[in-house]
């Protein structure tokens, strides 16, 4: 009887060792196809705009080789300042898809092209992310398997991450997600076990994190939190104690050998926290010995000075080093997290991200649809148990609940813990429910209990079946949100029409201009455009660029919306001054583009009115009664201005109407007589939908005289003879 | 000789016109001292002399009505803020004069008619001011025969921005339109709240050192922080801090009525937050209940060896539990096809 209990035992072990192994194939399978959307759709291409630099980083890295990358100045952005990019990005992401480039193409002879690894890049960790939630849950919440399938499986797709992980999204974030579960959960093992060996290794995953995501910060400070409340609930223990030592000492001496990051973690104020709880716990270690050494009254004693010391020593200590200025002043991205008035007052290039904009509350239904009640039901059943690890779990959820409502983009930290939570409520859920396999056999017995078992096992399927209901309606919002919002690459756009053999027509404006830009000007020629486009111009057209997505320099995107919000002449001085050579803006009035220059335009303006108040203002763009119009009602500094008259060049009359033409966007008539001539500039090529337009600076005079007055007497000549329009140049195919 | 005598008129003349437009500048700073705050009071005795040229500064008229059977919350709102705009500028310009180097003696004065206070029928009469709030500018005058009739309204910001904010907006257009200098916002420190703040920080204190057994039983209590956490993160998930920062309305109006949902993904009023916060505490009480309730009712019964009422309970708190969630996550949806009408999924309506 013994025997073949135990042989039973081993064999349902293995089925479930089976099982589990199927359900993770599943899994990885399941997260990997739903981001295959866009791939399907559209094609292997890199989406969006920090994509595209990641990209050309990568390539930079296979060409040239890790050093070179480390050392890499790049003289094609930001001209003429250029970029120390080897210094200035986390390489986590390019290094990571150079090896398994290197992997393939070297070590196993397998023949890919490293755009094609930079596309499924994120596909593919997102399955990895799966496999370390369902372990981060299941050591987290009681060894519970149950948990921690259904974490891994609500992660694998949940909206939320696939938001930032579908095939083509190449950016750091897709490496991130995943590096940050990976730490968390070596922590909680570190933890939970006092030992070394997984403090190191959580230390490991942490430096490989800085590596790969600004957003390291948010690990920086949580891990010390959760230290912190476990000290002050009274919970200390040596095993909190080593595992914290050994992970803070080498987790901050290797993160600081990010170029990068350099000696931020001792001097920034991100990362005073991890500091002084570490600080903190050698402060209860030498406590703890010394409370075995004397009397309990002594102790007191002891405990009381020391408690006021450390305190004074401390804040003094802070307000010197600030003093002295060897703590670095608060980033203002941290500051607009918790004053959430800062970023608008103070710095309108944090506020014009759309990405630092509030959460409303349909995005977070839309990202995780019913887990995101299921969440805060999982938080309070943690708390009815309260481990030490329960609480890590609390304090990421809370902490991460509201700078998710601060700013949009953080969603993405707070979604797994959306899914392990949500599991958590699921399981506890499941786990009475599911037990039908006992209550049947109750009912089978044939005991006096027959009918009572007979309703709970009714109540068990009915509750089990809706759940179950629930779960794939789950699964179907899920494929439903992937499929129409977060598909789309955004350089290439659907039109929505379909072609006369129903195929989808292609809106591909973008990559018509930027291969214009490639074949038809000098390489060494300089664009300047806003800074969203200034990564896709690098990565597309390979043209030197002013501005780019990495706003490290405000006033030099001051320059750039300077010359677009003045008068043309004023412009043109601006462009001469920086060596421009063409000037690229996106007019979205023919197609109605929703997010073009003139929509952005207000913060070409507002970012160099912070520099120069003087000489831009963003009150005159307005109208007397403070609208902002583009057509007959414009203010006169609005139709003046560079922006307005390169977008409406030539614009009224090509649709039927000689003279008018309705911009599709902002719903206005834009009549001939609004636009006036454009004097020093001239266009050189507008893309088929006219989506994108760009024109080059006219060449200085020959003979010295203003290009507004060489313009005025060619067109009184001209108009003498004949009104001739000018030739646009021939198009490429 | 001709020009000689030519020269005396001329400088006869720019001394009379100086003479004048000091006088209406000290006419103003005159009826100025004479109102609150430095604003001078419009009436239907002196408004038009108030606002007769010539002149050579601005003149900022504010009608509004504050009374409260009349219910223009925006004119109690701005009047404050009105009295704010004056005080910051004369903190800064003690005469009301811009700067005397520069701009020679064009400066900013400030008055105000309230229908409220009556006695000024006749102003309201005369800017034909049929709805309240309403800013209007004088501008430097300097032919006496010009009338009163000619004034610009001003914009007021109403929508988007209240207090300092809304000061601060009116101010910037002030400099930039007005061409004024060190024109900022001035905030009178209140001693009082300070006084009472510290006062009432010190009582607080002394309060949790006499029952700080009762303040530690509240720290340390397990279910309060449980209760707190889920409400915050229940709250946070639902648009709170998108209130706050952009401090959406509480409700809209339509043409049938009150609107509590507006349409959009990216946008909210701030009874949306409280309606959803509600369905999902109601779903996340009812899956904590069923995760949590229903065992615990079953095991209760079967050890008092009622079985009859455990079999009950499994099935009315199942059934009921089952229908509440079901009704909610409807409830759910239908609002978030709301908010996004392409929405596919629907249980109900």
């Amino acid at each position: 009887m013994n025997i073949s209990n135990n042989t039973k035992k081993s064999i349902l072990s293995s089925i479930s060792l089976v099982l589990k192994l199927a359900i993770f194939i599943c899994l990885i399978g399941a997260a990997t196809s739903s981001r295959l959307f866009s791939v399907i759709r559209y094609e292997s291409i890199i989406h969006e705009f920090d994509p595209w630099f990641n990209y050309r980083a990568t390539r930079y890295l296979v060409k040239n080789g890790f050093h070179k990358f480390l050392n890499w100045f790049d003289d094609k952005t930001w001209y003429p300042l250029g970029r120390i990019t080897g210094g200035t990005l986390y390489p986590g992401l390019m290094t990571t898809s150079g090896a398994v480039w290197y992997l393939m193409n070297k070590i196993m002879k397998i023949q890919v092209n490293i755009r094609d690894v930079c596309v499924l890049f994120a596909p593919a960790f997102s399955g990895i992310t799966a496999i370390f939630t369902y372990l981060f849950t299941k050591n987290c919440y009681n060894d519970d398997q149950l948990a921690g399938l259904l974490s891994a499986a609500f992660i694998a797709i949940a909206p939320g991450y696939i938001s930032r992980s579908v095939a083509g999204s190449y950016d750091n974030e897709a490496i991130a997600i995943t590096l940050l579960m990976s730490t968390f959960y070596l922590w909680i093992k570190a933890m939970r076990t006092g030992s070394i060996s997984w403090a190191c290794s959580a230390a490991i995953s942490y430096f490989y994190m800085v590596s790969a995501w600004g957003g390291y910060v948010f690990i920086t400070n949580l891990i010390p939190l959760h230290v912190f409340i476990l000290l002050l609930m009274g919970r200390y223990s040596t095993k909190l104690y080593s595992a914290y030592s050994v992970w803070y000492c080498i987790g901050t001496l290797a993160s600081m050998q990010i170029p990068f990051v350099n000696f931020q973690p001792i001097r920034s104020n991100d990362h005073m926290s991890s500091l002084g709880v570490f600080g903190l716990i050698q402060f209860f270690m030498f406590g703890d010995s010394i409370k075995s050494t004397i009397s309990t009254k002594n102790f007191k004693i002891f405990l009381k000075f020391a408690v006021i010391g450390l305190i004074s020593f401390g804040i003094l200590g802070l307000f010197v080093l600030t003093y002295f200025g060897l703590i670095a002043p608060w980033t203002g991205r941290f500051y607009s997290l918790w004053d959430t008035g800062y970023a608008k007052d103070h710095i309108p290039i944090i506020a014009s991200v759309s990405e630092h904009q509030p959460t409303a509350w349909p995005s977070f239904f839309f990202d995780t649809q019913f887990l995101i009640w299921l969440f805060p039901c999982g938080v309070f059943m943690l708390f009815m148990e309260l481990q030490d690890e329960h609480i890590f779990i609390i304090a990421y959820s809370v902490l991460c609940s509201y700078f998710a409502g601060v700013m949009v983009r953080l969603m993405l930290t707070l979604t797994p813990i959306i899914c392990v939570c949500a599991a958590v409520t699921l399981s506890n859920v499941f786990k009475y429910n599911l037990r039908i396999w006992s209550t049947i056999k109750k009912v089978k017995n044939k005991s006096d209990n027959r009918f009572t078992e007979l309703c709970v096992l009714i109540s068990k399927l009915i509750t089990v079946l809706s759940f179950l209901g629930y779960l794939i309606l789950f699964v179907q919002h899920c494929t439903w949100v992937t499929s129409n919002a977060y598909s789309a690459p955004s350089v290439v756009l659907l039109s929505g029409s379909t072609d006369a053999d129903g195929s989808p027509i292609f809106i591909d404006d973008f990559r018509e201009a930027y291969s214009w830009l490639r074949y038809n000007t000098d390489e060494d020629a300089k664009v300047a455009a806003w800074w969203d486009y200034g990564y896709q111009i690098g990565g597309f057209a390979d043209r030197t660029t002013l501005v780019d997505n990495n706003t490290w320099n405000n006033t030099h995107i001051a320059i750039v919306g300077k010359a677009m919000s003045s008068s043309e002449e004023r412009s043109y001085e601006i462009l001469k001054e920086h060596d421009v050579d063409y000037v690229l803006i996106i007019f979205g009035g023919l197609l109605g583009f929703n997010g073009d220059d003139l929509n952005k335009f207000l913060w070409m303006v507002r970012i160099p009115e912070g520099i120069w108040p003087d000489e831009v203002n963003e009150q005159s763009f307005f109208t007397a009664d403070g609208q902002f119009r583009v057509d007959a009602a414009a203010s006169d500094t609005m139709k003046n201005c560079l922006m307005y008259k390169m977008s409406y060049h030539d614009f009224p009359g090509i649709m039927g109407n000689p003279t008018q033409s309705t911009d599709r966007v902002r719903g206005a008539t834009i009549d001939e007589s609004h636009v006036l001539p454009l004097k020093y500039f001239e266009e050189v090529f507008t893309t088929e939908n006219w989506l994108v337009r760009i024109y080059k600076l006219k060449d200085l005079d020959l003979e010295g005289r203003d290009l507004g007055d060489v313009y005025d007497m060619d067109n009184t000549q001209t108009k003498k003879k004949s009104l001739k329009k000018p030739k646009l140049e021939p198009r490429i195919n | 000789m001709k020009l000689h005598t030519n020269s005396i008129i001329f400088m006869l003349l720019s001394i009379w016109t100086l003479v004048v437009e000091c006088a209406s500048n000290k006419k103003l700073l005159k009826e100025a001292k004479k109102g609150n705050n430095n604003i001078i009071k419009l009436t239907d005795d002196n408004f038009r002399t108030v606002l007769k040229p010539t002149r050579d500064s601005h003149i900022v008229v504010f009608l509004t009505a504050t009374q409260n059977d009349i219910g223009c919350t925006l004119c109690q709102a701005m009047e404050e803020e009105y009295n704010l705009l004056a005080e910051s500028w004369f903190k800064t310009h003690p005469d009301g004069i811009n700067n005397k180097d520069t701009t020679g003696d064009r400066g900013l004065f400030f008055a105000k008619a309230d229908y409220s206070d009556g006695g000024n029928t006749l102003v309201f009469q005369h800017f034909k001011a049929s709805q309240v709030p309403l800013l209007y500018v004088f501008g430097p005058e300097s032919d006496p025969n010009a009338n009163i009739n000619t004034f610009q309204q001003l914009n007021i910001p109403s929508t988007s921005s209240s207090g300092d904010e809304r000061v601060n907006m009116l101010i910037n257009s002030f400099t930039h339109y007005f061409e004024l200098e060190n024109y900022k916002l001035f905030k009178p420190i209140d001693y009082v709240s300070r006084t009472i703040t510290t006062l009432s920080l010190i009582g607080v204190l002394f309060l949790m050192k006499k029952f700080s057994n009762i303040v530690f039983m509240v720290i340390q209590s397990r279910i309060l922080w449980a209760c707190f956490s889920t409400f915050f993160i229940i709250i946070m998930c639902n648009g709170y801090m998108f209130n706050k920062i952009r401090g959406s309305i509480y409700a809209g109006r339509s043409q049938s009525g009150i609107e509590y949902f507006q349409a959009g993904m990216q946008n909210q009023y701030a009874i949306e937050t409280q309606i959803v916060s509600f369905i999902y505490g109601t779903l996340a009480m009812s899956a904590l209940l069923m995760a949590k309730l229903i065992p615990y009712s079953y095991t209760y019964f079967m050890k008092k060896q009622k079985q009859y009422n455990a079999a009950l309970s499994a099935v009315i708190l199942t059934f009921l539990f089952l229908t509440i969630i079901f009704f909610f996550s409807s409830a759910l949806m239908y609002v978030f096809r709301l908010k996004h009408g392409g929405y596919p999924f629907k249980f109900l309506k």
